[in-house]
């Protein structure tokens, strides 16, 4: 009773500080509280100090009411200090955790600053700080998370992108709360990040914000939003009516979600879009589509492209057919399935027919798809490119080293293609032509100069193969053979003695270090072979460049100087002292990279 | 004999960049010459510079806890890379370094520095004598300068809180100029504590400060202002006390000494009896904050004393303007161990500070014995926190170590309970100083939360009438999980 009155007095007192002490005099609210103060004072004589001090400031006058007033709050706040509420009723429940304790590191205030700098500042030089943050495991120190949330803001997209795909991740369910509590249904660039990782972590806990984002969301969260629908059957209704909106990237998204339904309104409104000219937009979504009407459709969408072109004479409608074609080939990446073998294998026989068809793109174009797929198809598939190679050229050809460098033991393929490469440039025949054509395709298959390929027609990052098995040592002997110089570069290995030689040869014969950028190939290549003198030889450059006008060459040396080996940190350490100021820098920042590096490996 | 490390030169450095200069300065080969004297308790050199002539530079290793660096170069870092590279170099070519006599002046600097130890010794010994003429001049000066304070505190509440607008914020700071005049920094700095209530987080005052914000500001801002009053009446009181009796030394069992803005010197500690001699710490959290009032950063690490089992703050404070050349503190894992350890006058969480300090490994046994002085009954340090609060000039956040049975949650708020079922509730509200910790406690493994110990930081919330805490790090069986920084 007596602490209620109190609480009375100090909001009271609060409510004329918050005034100013000149209506204070008299103040009528808290005269009514002196009695009861009066009251409770004869028990406690606390109070009856209280009740002095408040009656000091009503009876107080213009002069003497500040202070009237700061004795009252100093003793009412004296009191109340005393009387602060702590515990909370109720049981007590574990607190759900996401363990990340053998992962958890503590890091020193000084490491972690730079870093907190970088996620909380803007300039240049950042993204490396938090790249390198990234692979030393700094992100594991907790204390980094509301850093790393913040990070997903930042005005430099690549940060967010990074942020949202590399680190948040890494902290699980535990950091969803955070990120709820963040997310702004209005927001963008950074709220975008958040519904996808929200997503991305909990798909059926982050329903309802995905639901309230297409409700109230901004332009372009309603997007991303979209994108995170299809789990159920629910999003039907609206991804049909989203499906035939104006604006494109809406469209598109919500075709992309209709993809995962398994609905005949959703096959049909995804089949009619795709017969329209959204189907290059919608690829992904058919192209990781499970539902077996749409497999089936791209498979007859693209036999009926194929049957068409016979039939067409004008070059311009035939290029635009066999693009149309080369998009629906396009949702068969991935797929192993009997359907799409049988429609690749079709196409493979008749690849002589369509390699006739002159237009933009041409049939070409088609054949080389069709190798791709089939090198990155099933077993069966690569099998059957792998047997047809007498008959292929260019890029198919290499394609069909691919597979058999995937299907076959390294051994065999070997003996199978490297006949090829004893093509010579020769255009007295045409059989020399295709000879040296086919000797191109091998090189460029064991240089992977034909990945290009999986960029050029929209394959993106599916497109870069798994690395390939290894190869036949021989490969690299033929090269040497050949004196191919390219090859012997890209082939090279530890201790074979005659590209050791010839690389000491090489390096011996460079006019001079400066300009000359074939040089650093051959030291790149020296130090990825172990070659003996590889540190001799970077030395011998550096000096070069040192006694040279220009140094500005000594940037390629910096890059290289980490891979050396270990043992190279003493005789570089000795030549520091000798180099030039200008150049000492850099190389000292090379020579501590390869000091601190973790292994011996060269990387 | 030198017994230094690449951690140990590490931890001498001002900064990282310090750190990785000095040692690009022996990669470079920049030494000219290396040597140490015939004891091994000196490190000299000459180290190339831009110029022609060369740095010298030397580390004098004759108090090892303690030394000194010395260097011809113009830096106004401290130790200068030259001095750290020189002692990388020790440590990473101890074989280049040569026998050689001590240079004849760097041997009259040694002999300066032993004979200025040694009158430091006897002048400590010998009872100090005060210009009291002066003395008085300085309290009178004082006595204004608090009047002074009154005065701008009673404007302020006749004014009101509610009326507080960029106008005269920007007058009571520049007002409050004169208490700095007056001898009166602490006192300037709780004015500016007042007026920062009402800024922005870049320490400007915002005319447009929603009202909202304002309201959210108001109980603190009344607290603020009757701990004015407070520091008016006690330290008139002090001073007046102080001005009748001339040979009255600051007080040392009140921090109004501290409060009035005096500036303790580790001498007048000792003198005063505020030494601990061998004394062992382990540092619990450390956070390093832009106190935008001060204009300066304040590094301040939180430490146990493994002896006592008390609970101290070391604080180093960087003003904006010369950050560059003091040395940042920095998280320390290990156990510090000093000769002499001064406390300042404070209460729960005094202040410490130490000359020389050598770290040793962490133990098993130090988190042991940490977890040992920990409080098991929370209502027993509630009742001491309250009382302590009670006092208008207190420290309003105190920190202890809790054992705890468990932590959980109850309607989404953190709570923690100890072995009697006493319970306190965690929150980050009205404590800025460290950053939030409360959303990492998710993110720990389970185990953290049964019986181990939690450090935190106690606050009283003046809108919700709660005695609440801030958790800043859990000490388990293995280690020390900081939550803050």
């Amino acid at each position: 009773m007596s602490i209620a009155v109190l609480t009375q007095v100090y909001d009271e007192m609060r409510r004329l500080a918050i005034a100013g002490s000149s209506v204070a005099a008299g103040d009528f609210r808290l005269k009514k509280l002196v009695p009861p103060l009066e009251k409770s004072g004869e028990k406690a004589p606390v109070f009856a100090k209280v009740a002095q001090a408040a009656t000091a400031v009503v009876e107080s006058n213009e002069k003497t009411a500040p202070a009237a007033l700061l004795e009252l709050a100093t003793l009412v706040n004296a009191i109340l200090y005393t009387q602060g509420e702590t515990g909370k009723p109720g049981d007590l429940q574990p607190i759900e955790t996401v363990d990340l304790g053998a992962r958890q590191t503590q890091a020193s205030a000084r490491l972690l600053k730079p870093l907190l700098e970088a996620l909380f500042t803007t300039g240049s030089g950042r993204l490396e700080i938090i790249r390198d943050a990234i692979d030393r495991g700094v992100f594991a120190d907790l204390r980094l998370v509301k850093a790393a949330l913040k990070g997903l803001d930042d005005p430099y997209p690549e940060i967010g992108e990074l942020i949202a795909d590399k680190v948040l991740p890494m902290y699980g369910l535990a950091i969803l709360p955070e990120i709820r509590r963040q997310f702004n249904l209005k927001g963008k660039a950074g709220h975008l990040h958040r519904l996808r990782v929200m997503h991305r972590l909990d798909p059926t806990g982050t329903r309802e914000i995905v639901q309230q984002t297409l409700d109230d969301g901004s332009k372009e969260l309603k997007v991303v939003a979209i994108e995170c629908l299809g789990d159920s059957e629910e999003d039907l209704t609206f991804l049909l009516q989203q499906a035939k909106a104006k604006a494109k990237d809406v469209r598109v998204a919500a075709l992309i979600a209709l993809t995962r339904l398994v609905t005949a309104e959703a096959i049909e409104a995804v089949t009619e879009a795709a017969s329209g000219a959204d189907l290059a937009a919608i690829v992904n979504g058919l192209r990781e589509a499970q539902v077996p009407a749409l497999r089936k459709l791209v498979i007859a969408e693209s036999e009926k492209q194929l049957e068409a072109l016979s039939a067409i004479s004008d070059k311009k409608a035939l290029g635009t057919a066999i693009e149309r074609l080369m998009v629906w080939l396009r949702c068969l990446d991935g797929r192993h399935d009997a359907d799409a073998e049988s429609l690749l294998k079709k196409l493979f026989q008749q690849r002589t027919a369509l390699a006739e068809m002159s237009a933009e793109p041409s049939g070409t174009d088609v054949n080389e798809t069709v190798a791709y797929l089939m090198a990155n198809g099933s077993a069966k598939m690569q099998q059957v490119i792998v047997d047809g190679r007498e008959s292929l050229t260019g890029p198919p050809l290499s394609y069909s080293f691919d597979a058999a460098r995937r299907a076959l033991p390294a051994k065999k393929v070997f003996e199978m293609y490297s006949p090829y490469l004893k093509g010579k440039p020769d255009k007295k025949s045409k059989k020399a032509a295709e000879a040296f054509s086919q000797s191109e395709a091998i090189r460029n298959a064991l240089c992977d100069n034909s990945s290009g390929y999986a960029w050029r027609w929209g394959f993106g990052r599916r497109g870069m193969r798994e690395a390939p098995p290894e190869l036949d040592p021989r490969w690299l002997d033929v090269a040497v053979e050949q004196a191919d110089e390219v090859l012997m570069v890209q082939l090279a290995r530890p201790n074979h003695p005659a590209l050791n030689q010839w690389l000491s040869q090489k390096f011996a014969a460079k006019k001079k270090a400066t300009g000359d950028v074939h040089v650093y190939d051959i030291l790149r290549t020296m130090i990825d072979v172990q070659h003996p003198e590889a540190t001799a030889c970077v030395i011998q450059t550096l000096q070069d460049l040192a006694k040279s006008s220009s140094s500005s060459y000594s940037y390629w040396l910096t890059q290289i100087i980490p891979s050396l080996p270990k043992t190279a940190v003493t005789p570089l350490e000795a030549l520091l002292p000798t180099l030039p100021e200008k150049m000492v820098n850099p190389v000292l920042e090379a020579v501590l990279e390869l000091k601190n590096r973790s292994d011996d490996v060269a990387v | 004999m030198i017994t230094i490390d690449e951690a140990y030169v590490d931890a001498a450095a001002p900064n990282t960049e310090a750190a990785k200069n000095g040692r690009g300065l022996v990669l470079k080969g920049k030494f000219l010459k290396l040597h140490h004297d015939a004891e091994e308790t000196l490190l000299f050199g000459e180290c190339q510079g831009s110029g022609k002539e060369p740095y010298h530079c030397s580390c004098d290793f004759t108090r090892p806890d303690q030394p000194t660096h010395r260097c011809s170069c113009p830096s106004r870092q401290f130790p200068c890379k030259h001095c750290l590279g020189l002692m990388y170099a020790f440590v990473q070519k101890r074989a280049s370094f040569k026998a050689a006599d001590v240079p004849a002046d760097l041997a009259e600097k040694r002999d300066k520095l032993a004979a200025r130890a040694e009158k430091k010794q006897e002048d400590a010994a010998r009872p100090k004598t005060v210009d009291k003429a002066a003395l008085a001049k300085k309290i009178k000066a004082q006595l204004t300068g608090i009047d002074l304070l009154e005065k701008l505190t009673l404007d302020l509440v006749r004014i009101g809180i509610g009326n507080m607008n960029s106008k005269s914020a920007n007058e009571i700071e520049e007002k409050a100029k004169q208490l700095g005049n007056a001898y009166l920094p602490g006192a300037q700095a709780a004015l500016h504590r007042y007026t920062q209530l009402f800024a922005g987080d870049d320490g400007t005052f915002d005319a447009s400060t929603a009202p909202q914000q304002r309201e959210a500001v108001y109980s603190d801002a009344l607290d603020h202002l009757s701990r004015l009053h407070s520091l008016v009446k006690q330290g008139r009181a002090y001073l007046q006390r102080r001005l009748d009796d001339s040979e009255l030394s600051p007080e040392v069992d009140t921090p109004i000494a501290a409060w009035l803005g005096h500036a303790w010197q580790l001498a007048e500690l000792r003198q005063a009896g505020l030494v601990e001699a061998n004394v062992e710490l382990l540092q619990l959290a450390f956070n390093s904050h832009d106190d935008i009032a001060r204009k300066e950063y304040v590094d301040t690490g939180i430490w146990l004393n493994l002896a006592t089992g008390r609970i101290a703050v070391t604080q180093n404070f960087r003003p904006y303007k010369a950050a560059k050349y003091i040395k940042s503190d920095d998280s320390f894992f290990q156990v510090a161990q000093m000769p002499e350890l001064c406390v300042y006058p404070g209460d729960i969480n005094p202040r410490i500070r130490w000359e020389g300090m050598t770290p040793r490994p962490l133990e098993p046994r130090d988190l042991e014995k940490a977890r040992s002085f920990a409080k098991s009954d929370f209502a027993t340090v509630i009742k001491a926190v309250k009382t302590n609060l009670k006092g208008p000039l207190s420290d309003k956040q105190p920190i202890y170590a809790l054992k705890f049975r468990r932590i959980g949650q109850v309607d989404g708020e953190f709570v923690v309970e100890d072995a009697k079922g006493e319970r306190l509730t965690l929150t980050d509200r009205g404590m800025t100083d460290e950053p939030a910790s409360c959303h990492l406690l998710p993110l720990l493994p389970e185990k953290v939360f049964t019986d181990q110990v939690l450090v935190a930081r106690f606050r009283h919330d003046l809108d919700t009438r709660r005695l609440q805490i801030k958790p800043l790090s859990i000490v388990t069986e293995s280690n020390i999980v900081r939550l803050t920084l």
